[in-house]
């Protein structure tokens, strides 16, 4: 069971994404929630967990500045992140997965393909531990 | 081996290891085929439209005619069987756009009904040929759970060979 | 780009979105001037590469539909839970837009809030020097969906 967290300012996408994760082949266990990045890091500082869903553009810390962050710390770094946002535009691809995201989904989605990043994101893993 | 033919606006489930189902000539009609590996039930559900509120009465009769009616009763059907939600593999096919004239585009309300479906029944889909222009054929060994689909003027192709789903 | 190309762009990345999240078939109204019947209104500003104004508007009943299909629970939606899904919807029409008509560089967008008709039917009226502006219609499933933007590059 894998416990994780979703950032996202909209009650709505949290919502779907719950239950979108729900439908994957992922073994949910708790599901955190938080509405921006400020708020996630004080989520991780109390709770521990495996993935992060997170969203870039949200009030008082976006997405890039939390993974920014995440990256400042030993532990925190070694979650994998996978950004779900709207902007699909090249630079910010770029800038994410710079910054140390592992993965990407552009909103629009549908279940079945948040079914494949989240099994390309575990196999990935699956390899760096071996 | 022998086929159980699921017709238009018909559905068929089986868990004898000698049937074969199949349904040919799918256009704008939909089917929706699933398979539980571990207790051997396979369906088959071949619908034409979209929604049932437009014919309640035709619905009634016959739920398999309409996504909205049919896909339950599909699934109720083959859990009556013993098959498990959680174990189910599906596979869609069809909703083509046979006619470049159609007006309606059914088979484009066809696709998007079953995905509505299945967003709310949290069940996802395996594999997925639909659209296009050209009509399919698609039939599934319940013994294998194995779904072969042939498309107008081409070869027969396997779309998936159903193993139960692994939970990470 | 010309008006055209973000109309088309508009239009595509509305109707992808509609598709994808919320299941919904939407067409293009045969009226010439559709008119909303008891709608609720949304904006957003973005800003970067390109600097302007989202809006959406969509009949109550449209949502409500559209609220159904995207929550997927067996029963109605709260009207705040409808809401929160409108913000949600403008984020996306607009994020999906800008990605598709402005690949190469992002523009950041604020929070959506909600707003009345009004505000939204004066998104596309700019006459800001080298802004385009556009709206399209689209008949979903219980009412009228309208997206106005006004775009331009920022300088």
């Amino acid at each position: 069971m894998r416990d994780i967290l979703i950032v996202d300012d909209s009650r709505a996408m949290r919502n779907f994404l719950r239950r979108a994760l729900s439908m994957t082949s992922l073994e949910i266990g708790t599901v955190h929630e938080a509405e921006n990045g400020l708020e996630a890091l004080g989520v991780l500082d109390q709770h521990a967990v495996e993935v992060i869903f997170s969203d870039i553009n949200m009030p008082v810390m976006d997405g890039a500045v939390f993974v920014a962050e995440l990256a400042r710390s030993e532990t925190k770094r070694k979650i994998p992140v996978v950004v779900v946002s709207t902007d699909n535009s090249t630079e910010r691809r770029n800038q994410m997965h710079a910054l140390g995201a592992k993965g990407y989904i552009a909103k629009p989605f549908s279940p079945e393909s948040l079914e494949l990043e989240v099994t390309r994101l575990l196999w990935e893993a699956s390899d760096d531990e071996n | 081996m022998k086929d159980l033919v699921v017709g238009v606006g018909d559905c068929r489930v089986s868990k004898d290891p000698s049937d074969r189902l199949i349904t040919y000539a799918l256009g704008s009609c939909i089917a929706v085929a699933i398979y539980d590996p571990v207790a051997r039930v396979g369906g088959l559900l071949h619908y034409l439209l979209p929604d049932s509120k437009i014919d309640p009465e035709k619905a009634a009769q016959n739920p398999f005619r309409f996504a909205d009616t049919g896909i339950p009763a599909l699934f109720h059907r083959a859990y009556s069987m013993g098959a498990d939600k959680k174990r189910l593999s599906v596979i869609v096919a069809g909703g083509a756009q046979v006619l470049a004239s159609e007006l309606f585009q059914v088979g484009k309300r066809n696709q998007l009904a079953l995905k509505k479906i299945m967003w709310r029944a949290g069940v996802l889909i395996q594999r997925e040929e639909v659209g296009g222009e050209n009509s399919r054929t698609i039939h599934m060994s319940v013994d294998t759970g194995s779904v072969f689909m042939k498309v107008a003027g081409g070869a027969t192709e396997e779309l998936l060979n159903p193993t139960q789903k692994e939970r990470a | 780009m010309t008006k055209t190309s973000l109309e088309d762009v508009l239009l595509a990345s509305s109707t992808e979105v509609l598709e994808t999240m919320f299941f919904a078939d939407a067409m293009t109204p045969e009226a010439p001037q559709p008119e909303h019947t008891d709608a609720v209104a949304c904006v957003l500003l973005c800003t970067g590469a390109q600097e302007g104004t989202f809006s959406v508007a969509i009949d109550r009943a449209a949502l409500v539909s559209l609220s159904e299909a995207f929550y997927g629970d067996d029963g109605p939606p709260s009207a705040i839970k409808e809401l929160e899904l409108l913000c949600e919807l403008t984020n996306m029409l607009a994020g999906s837009t800008l990605s598709a008509y402005a690949p190469e560089k992002y523009c950041p967008l604020s929070s959506p809030r909600l707003c009345d008709l009004a505000q939204h039917l004066k998104t596309a009226e700019s006459t800001q020097p080298g802004a385009q502006s556009t709206t399209i219609y689209l008949d979903i499933d219980g009412g009228l969906l309208s997206v106005s933007t006004c775009l331009k590059v920022a300088a």
